[in-house]
């Protein structure tokens, strides 16, 4: 529970409650947090301007377009301001103004607001574009970790994109990253021998 | 203190959701005035189809009364004449129940009232003699007794035996022969003075159950709704979030499952609340609705006469039994995918035993009076219990013979405690239940 509530949580499929305005989906969130009601009005009212939803915050959410449902989204899991965000695919299955959008919102947290987020993605672009920190997972399991350049130059690539491929077909991979502890260096190098062996 | 605004805010969020769909405002506001309106025009009709029905019903009556045998009261020699020239008149009468009835005075005149007994007691003969009505030998006595005695211990007696699906009942009698009375004696005796015992034959042979179709009509209509309206909000709030991809984002936020559980079941108190007063307004507009019909005879038969206790009984088994049912319809709804699923799982479930609950309740019994031994089965249906309380709450001294505890109070207490024990029961499977949802599953 505790850690409940430092962090927050937005799943990939998570929807709005669409019978309720922005404003009201927002707020809502932010009384389950048990915050005082005046501050939580106050944030919600600066979130609303943050993600750009002036206008529309007193609109149900039932015929907001994708990408303004996922702002909202965004807006809910941030009204308790956490200091861990978990994003899950953020972006994927909105319009590219609104992927954008998010995008901003992302660099704005983490650049200007100090946010710790873990976000997850299958745009490698996003994450290059995004990421001080970049974890890749083949086959469940991580398999690498680091800053891109860091990335890029332990596994010899010339961008994330030619890592991850490396990393999942096994093409052209170091042997060793001295990242891992023992187990899960194990596991990489048990990796790696089964593709060359193949 | 966080506990209850968490609480609070989630009961708020499912009645803004719930009022802003429609089906809210249909199925719990709506629904019961219109089932009710429904209902009385219904009964309207059908006191228009029997008022003009061309079909006759044959009444018998046994007079035994062997009329005054005191002399200082020389002009009411035999009131047990009387009363059958009362009916007679009013089986002519156009306005009358008993319009086109034969009054049969004849079959079973020669009979013995102990062979009278017998046969309304055997089940292969018994529609033969009904409608039945018995007057007692003393019936002229009794009356003048209790006309002179001061303290009006006892009350002449006129019995009425029927069979169930019978029309005529003892509130028919009572009119018809209060309509066409053209004396003041004949209108005091059904008015103020004669008992009109009613007893209605079930078979295999158990105690008659007295109660007026009034409160058998309630607690049917009561128990099938309150068990069947909070279908569509149990559903919706439950496998609804599911479906609609919400429920993940509430499980990540720092509030127990059983909060989240216990707050929607609130919310759905609320609801059902609403209904309840709702349905006691259908119930009141159902009863003036009935009562206006320009038919004495007609509604005295069926009209709803709402009392206080009545009321309160009649809104206590609402709302326990909606509880149960939102009880149960939780646990369902956590195993269904989505919310079609979890609407048919619930009326499945719930459907039949409510109507057989209910229909034991329209006919005014109980099930160990209907089915016998094996009727004790189906007290564990939930809502027999309800049936039970408002029953026996209501009329005490008609299901005196019938407990189950040998008190009617002790009775009304092993219902109530046992719909209550059934809450908690009802919570705390839902509660395990709810709790297999998981986190980013």
């Amino acid at each position: 529970m505790k850690i409940r509530e430092k962090a927050s949580l937005l799943p990939q499929e998570a929807e709005v409650y669409e019978n309720l305005t922005a404003r009201e989906n927002i707020l809502y969130y932010g009384q389950i947090y048990g915050s005082p009601n005046g501050e939580i009005v106050q944030r919600t009212e600066e979130l609303i301007d943050m993600i750009g939803l002036r206008g529309r915050e007193n609109d149900v959410t039932k015929e907001f377009s994708g990408g303004m449902k996922r702002k909202v989204l965004v807006a809910r899991t941030l009204v308790m301001d956490p200091d861990l965000i978990f994003l899950d695919e953020p972006t994927t299955g909105i319009d590219i103004l609104g992927a954008r959008t998010v995008r901003n919102l992302i660099k704005k947290l983490s650049k200007e607001l100090h946010k710790t987020i873990i976000l997850t993605t299958h745009d490698l672009a996003e994450v290059e574009e995004l990421c001080d920190r970049v974890g890749i997972i083949v086959k469940g399991k991580l398999a690498a970790i680091g800053t891109p350049d860091e990335l890029e130059e332990k596994f010899q690539k010339a961008g994330i994109e030619d890592v991850f491929i490396g990393l999942t077909t096994g093409e052209g991979v170091l042997e060793e990253d001295q990242h891992f502890p023992k187990k899960k260096r194990s596991l990489v190098s048990r990796l790696l021998k089964r593709s060359e062996g193949n | 203190m966080k506990t209850f605004k968490q609480i609070q805010a989630l009961v708020k969020q499912e009645l803004r959701s719930a009022t802003r769909a429609r089906y809210v405002i249909l199925s719990f506001v709506l629904g019961p005035l219109f089932m009710w309106g429904i209902q009385g025009g219904i009964q309207a009709l059908m006191g228009f189809m029997i008022t003009s029905s061309q079909q006759t019903e044959t009444l018998y009556v046994a007079n035994y009364d062997l009329g005054n045998s005191r002399s200082d009261f020389a002009p009411f020699s035999n009131l047990g004449e009387l009363f059958i020239q009362s009916l007679n008149t009013s089986s002519q009468s156009p306005d009358s129940l008993l319009e086109g009835a034969t009054i049969n005075t004849d079959t079973y005149s020669s009979w013995e009232y102990s062979e009278l007994i017998e046969l309304i007691n055997n089940p292969q003969k018994a529609d033969e003699a009904t409608p039945l009505v018995i007057i007692p030998k003393n019936f002229t006595d009794v009356y003048l007794a209790y006309n002179s005695s001061l303290n009006h211990t006892i009350s002449p007696v006129v019995e009425l035996y029927t069979l169930p699906s019978g029309l005529i009942g003892s509130s028919v009698i009572e009119a018809a022969v209060t309509m066409t009375a053209k004396s003041l004696f004949t209108k005091v005796i059904v008015e103020k003075d004669v008992t009109v015992s009613t007893k209605m034959i079930t078979f295999p042979g158990e105690e008659e159950a007295v109660s007026g179709f009034g409160i058998g009509f309630i607690g049917m209509i009561s128990i099938m709704v309150a068990v069947m309206v909070p279908s569509s909000f149990v559903s919706t709030s439950f496998a609804g979030e599911r479906e609609k991809k919400t429920m993940e984002s509430l499980l990540a936020l720092p509030i127990s499952r059983f909060n989240i559980l216990f707050s929607k079941l609130l919310a759905g108190m609320v609801l059902v609340g609403i209904f309840t007063v709702m349905n006691i307004i259908g119930l009141l507009g159902f009863s003036a609705i009935i009562g206006s019909i320009k038919n004495d005879s007609y509604s005295s038969v069926f009209s709803i006469e709402p009392s206080v206790d009545m009321l309160v009984l009649t809104t206590l088994m609402m709302l326990l039994s909606a509880f149960i049912a939102m009880g149960i319809g939780i646990s369902l709804a956590s195993l269904s995918k989505d919310v079609r699923s979890a609407e048919s799982m619930y009326t499945f479930t719930m459907m039949f035993p409510a109507i057989g609950v209910g229909m034991i309740g329209m006919i005014g019994g109980l099930p160990e009076q209907t089915f016998g031994g094996i009727g004790l089965l189906f007290y564990l249906i939930p809502w027999t219990h309800s049936t039970a309380l408002l029953s026996k709450g209501l009329y005490p001294q008609t299901y005196a013979s019938s407990t189950l505890t040998g008190s009617i109070p002790l009775d009304l207490v092993l219902h109530f405690g046992y719909l209550l024990f059934l809450i908690f029961a009802c919570l705390f499977v839902a509660s395990k239940v709810f709790e297999r949802e998981g986190i980013l599953t």
